[in-house]
């Protein structure tokens, strides 16, 4: 008889047996980050979208799980930067300066939560600063400018007064003088990011005084620029990312934050050692952390053209 | 239980389990097919708002740059078709992570698709384009959600594989639980059913080679194989009853032939004793037939001489009257020597008279001598002390000692001179005695002739009285004889009839003879029947002999 139970017991634990198959969480073992947008949030052809560029490439080619808030869904940054971090995310990425405040409050209480704050230096000590050379990206921008000037006026409109936006003047500036040491660069204060009309306002006002190539550092106040310089049929280079979509007939290249690319290689990096470089990081012409768009709109000679690509090669190579 | 119900049980028992694990496969497989089937479906479906949302981006793209009533019905719809796609999706995606995400996404596009809408209506396309590129959040929002349903799909697939591998292991395990257990209970089942057989036919085997002290099998369960057992050990224990009685009976069989052999041995020598008794009977009477013969001459012999003794008994009668006459002369003679006698006693008498007087005078004789035979040796005592007192009175007793010394010789003179009186004396007696004795001698005899007198005239009296009776007698014998041929006669008929009788008698004889011959023969006959019947016994011992009782 005790044959007879052992092979019932048999068949009944093997009858339960291989049920136990545990459901993987799709997103354990990968890099988890997340992104606070900007104020504009997705769409804004500019920071946000280019943030998200990278982490989407990251994404793509790095198997990482990417998660992005904006301003609209959370109402502070504060609210989005305490979410990603509930939300598990390895690396929480914070874009510009405006949230900068928020964003050390919470970094504070997260004191193990690495955070990487993109345009804007932090000095806490769990928050990786990103920020571009603004002033080698604009030295191209002049020396572009510099070149395509018919009038040897050229201007400059930034957003407010502050150091950052005074690198990209300065460089502008260094940039179109290293072309043509004669050239005039005019240069206005807009006191206001958000503000279109008032871009386009002072464009205007600058066209009028025979500047034929504009250059601006505003945001979307820089977008007004942009649509004036169309409208008026003068050239002008966009900033941050490519604006060429702004304004098709006049943007001829954009100063470049490659922010996207910064993001990825940030990324990347933390997914192959699982750290980052700790502390500041600024990425100029060198580390390719700046750079120029596509030129379109217009057609160089082939002398202009030659001569513009071997000085911009050679200050790029001089930063190197 | 009966073996035939172990079976089948056992059979049921294993095919039972069979059916059991084939339907726990059955079901598992029905189980498979459920929860796999469906979930392909939310893939789909998220694959769908994942391309649809692409396909707004785009749409709403080619708008911003080509604000045509075309494009924006085009946005519209396309809107529209990914909205649907979305509420789609929704209604498919169970599982809460993504779930959660898409309703966000959901929301964002709702958000968007309002939003953008409104800028077609305002033909601003600057806000279509940034509607546009807010799609690449949405699709992201896919993305995660695809990430997880692409999971939970490969969970699915994964489970999906991993419980037919289940099935299958199960298959196989449950096969092989099931065969080695089956083999198992039938073996068990089996070695239940042989073992005991196998013990029964080496017992059989023992028992076959004559060895009935089998150990019994212990095998008390009421199914076939006990009762198998049972009746076995109760044949074996008739098997040996009856060996043993056969074996005793066999032994009882050869104690009976030997007794009976050792009988028929006795028989058979009685039968030859009769056979010879009664040859030397009839021989026996065959010779008494010819004693009978001579007997019956003898007798007529007899008979005549029966004739001449009467005759010679009368003469006998006439010599027994002149015997007597010759008698009573004897008795005469007799007389007168008894008178001799007589005379001859008296002479003795006379003789022993002076002898006895003497016989007086001899001794006094003697008395006479014996005072002289002491005075001598008194005599010679005194010579002798006369001697040592002359020895004492020196030579002074000289001369009395030669005197002493011639006394001394004449006492040894006296004392010889009345040792030959003495002597003479006793001769004298001697003779005296012997002439009394020859008197008492003669005295006696006289005295026994004259008994012997008397008793020859008592003799000569009873011979004149036997003679007598001889005479007597003889007249009787001469009447008895006459008497005795008379009888011979008859006697001589008898033998005659005796002698008839006793030739039949050896006829029988002879024929009692032959019987026992026969009889002697079959007797023969009987041992042999005997022998043989002992050689069976004796195989039929060497038989059981190979059985161990």
């Amino acid at each position: 008889m005790k044959v007879k139970w052992l092979v019932v017991i048999s068949i009944i634990v093997l009858a339960l047996a291989g049920c136990g198959l545990e459901e993987k969480n799709p997103l354990e073992g990968k890099v988890k980050v997340g992104v606070m947008l900007s104020e504009n949030g997705l769409g804004d052809q500019s920071f946000s979208d280019l943030a998200f560029a990278g982490l989407t490439k990251a994404r793509d080619e790095d198997g990482v799980v990417i998660e992005y808030l904006e301003l609209t869904e959370t109402d502070t940054y504060e609210k989005g930067f305490r979410e990603l971090v509930a939300n598990g995310n390895d690396l929480v990425f914070a874009l510009g300066f405006t949230g900068q405040e928020e964003l050390e409050k919470v970094a504070l209480d997260f004191p193990d939560q690495q955070f990487v704050l993109v345009d804007s230096v932090s000095e806490a000590a769990n928050i990786t600063s990103v920020t571009f050379k603004e002033d080698e990206g604009s030295m191209l921008a002049g020396i572009v400018a510099a070149t395509v000037s018919k009038s040897k006026v050229i201007g400059f409109i930034g957003g407010v007064e502050a150091p950052v936006i005074q690198r990209f003047e300065k460089g502008f500036i260094q940039g179109a003088k290293s072309v043509n040491p004669d050239i005039v660069v005019l240069t206005k204060y807009a006191g206001d990011f958000d503000n279109d009309g008032l871009g386009a306002q002072i464009a205007s006002g600058m066209i009028d005084e025979k500047v034929d190539v504009l250059y601006a550092a505003a945001g979307f106040t820089g977008v007004g620029m942009l649509k004036e310089a169309e409208k008026r049929g003068v050239y002008a280079i966009g900033v941050d990312s490519d604006q060429y979509f702004y304004a098709e007939q006049a943007v001829i290249t954009s100063m470049m934050k490659n922010i996207d690319s910064a993001l990825y290689d940030i990324i990347h990096t933390y997914k192959g050692s699982g750290k980052i470089q700790a502390g500041h990081i600024e990425l100029g012409l060198a580390e390719k952390g700046v750079g120029l768009a596509p030129f379109r709109v217009l057609e160089l000679t082939e002398p202009e053209q030659k001569n513009l690509d071997s000085l911009i090669e050679k200050t790029v190579s001089e930063m190197k | 239980m009966t073996i035939k119900k172990k079976i089948v049980l056992h059979s049921l028992f294993a095919l039972g389990l069979s059916i059991v694990m084939i339907a726990i496969i059955i079901f598992r497989m029905l189980a498979i097919q459920n929860t796999s089937s469906d979930y392909l479906d939310v893939l789909l479906a998220v694959k769908d708002v994942d391309a649809e949302t692409k396909a707004s981006m785009q749409s709403l793209n080619t708008l911003a740059y080509n604000m045509t009533d075309a494009n924006k019905d085009d946005v519209r719809n396309q809107l529209e078709l990914t909205a649907e796609k979305f509420s789609i999706a929704e209604s498919l995606v169970k599982e809460k992570e993504p779930r959660d995400i898409l309703l966000k996404a959901q929301d964002r596009f709702f958000l968007l698709k309002e939003e953008a809408l409104t800028a077609v209506e305002e033909n601003n396309s600057a806000e279509i384009n940034r509607q546009s590129l807010r799609n690449m959040g949405i699709v992201n929002d896919i993305y995660m959600v695809d990430l997880y349903t692409a999971a939970h799909y490969d969970y699915l697939q994964d489970s999906l594989i991993a419980k037919i591998k289940g099935i299958i292991t199960f298959a196989i395990i449950g096969s092989i639980v099931i065969i080695v257990g089956a083999m198992a209970i039938i073996l068990r089942l089996a070695n239940g059913i042989t073992n005991p057989l196998k013990k029964l036919a080496m017992n059989a085997e023992e028992i076959a080679a004559g060895n009935l002290i089998v150990e019994p099998i212990q095998y008390d369960k009421q199914d076939e194989l006990g009762q198998l057992n049972r009746s076995f050990a109760s044949m074996t224990d008739h098997l040996r009853t009856l060996l043993q009685s056969i074996d005793g009976a066999s032994r009882k069989v050869d104690d009976y032939t030997k007794e009976l052999e050792i009988e028929n041995g006795y028989l058979a020598e009685a039968s030859n004793q009769v056979t010879m008794s009664t040859e030397e009977l009839a021989r026996g009477t065959q010779n008494i037939s010819e004693d009978l013969q001579s007997s019956v001459e003898l007798i007529e012999q007899m008979n005549e001489e029966f004739g001449l003794n009467v005759n010679r008994a009368k003469s006998s009668a006439d010599y027994a009257a002149m015997a007597n006459e010759a008698i009573i002369e004897g008795r005469l003679a007799i007389d007168e020597q008894r008178e001799l006698i007589d005379s001859n006693n008296e002479a003795s008498n006379s003789i022993e008279k002076a002898t006895v007087q003497f016989t007086q005078y001899a001794l006094r004789i003697e008395d006479m001598a014996k005072t002289v035979s002491n005075i001598a040796s008194q005599t010679n005592l005194l010579a002798l002390n006369a001697a040592i007192e002359a020895a004492r009175a020196g030579e002074a007793g000289k001369g009395f000692s030669v005197v002493a010394s011639e006394v001394r010789k004449l006492a040894d003179e006296s004392t010889t001179a009345t040792s030959q009186i003495f002597d003479m004396v006793n001769l004298i007696k001697g003779g005296l005695g012997s002439i009394s004795d020859s008197v008492g001698k003669g005295v006696e005899i006289a005295v026994a002739q004259e008994g012997n007198v008397n008793r020859t005239l008592n003799t000569f009296t009873n011979i004149e009285d036997k003679m007598e009776s001889i005479t007597k007698a003889l007249l009787d014998l001469v009447k008895g004889v006459d008497n005795s041929k008379q009888f011979n006669d008859t006697v001589l008929e008898n033998s005659e009839n005796i002698s008839a009788v006793v030739e039949q008698t050896a006829a029988g004889s002879e024929e009692i003879s032959a019987s026992a011959e026969e009889q002697l023969e079959s007797i023969g006959k009987v041992v042999s029947k005997v022998t043989a019947l002992r050689e069976l016994t004796d195989e039929l011992n060497v038989t059981i002999s190979k059985f161990q009782l």
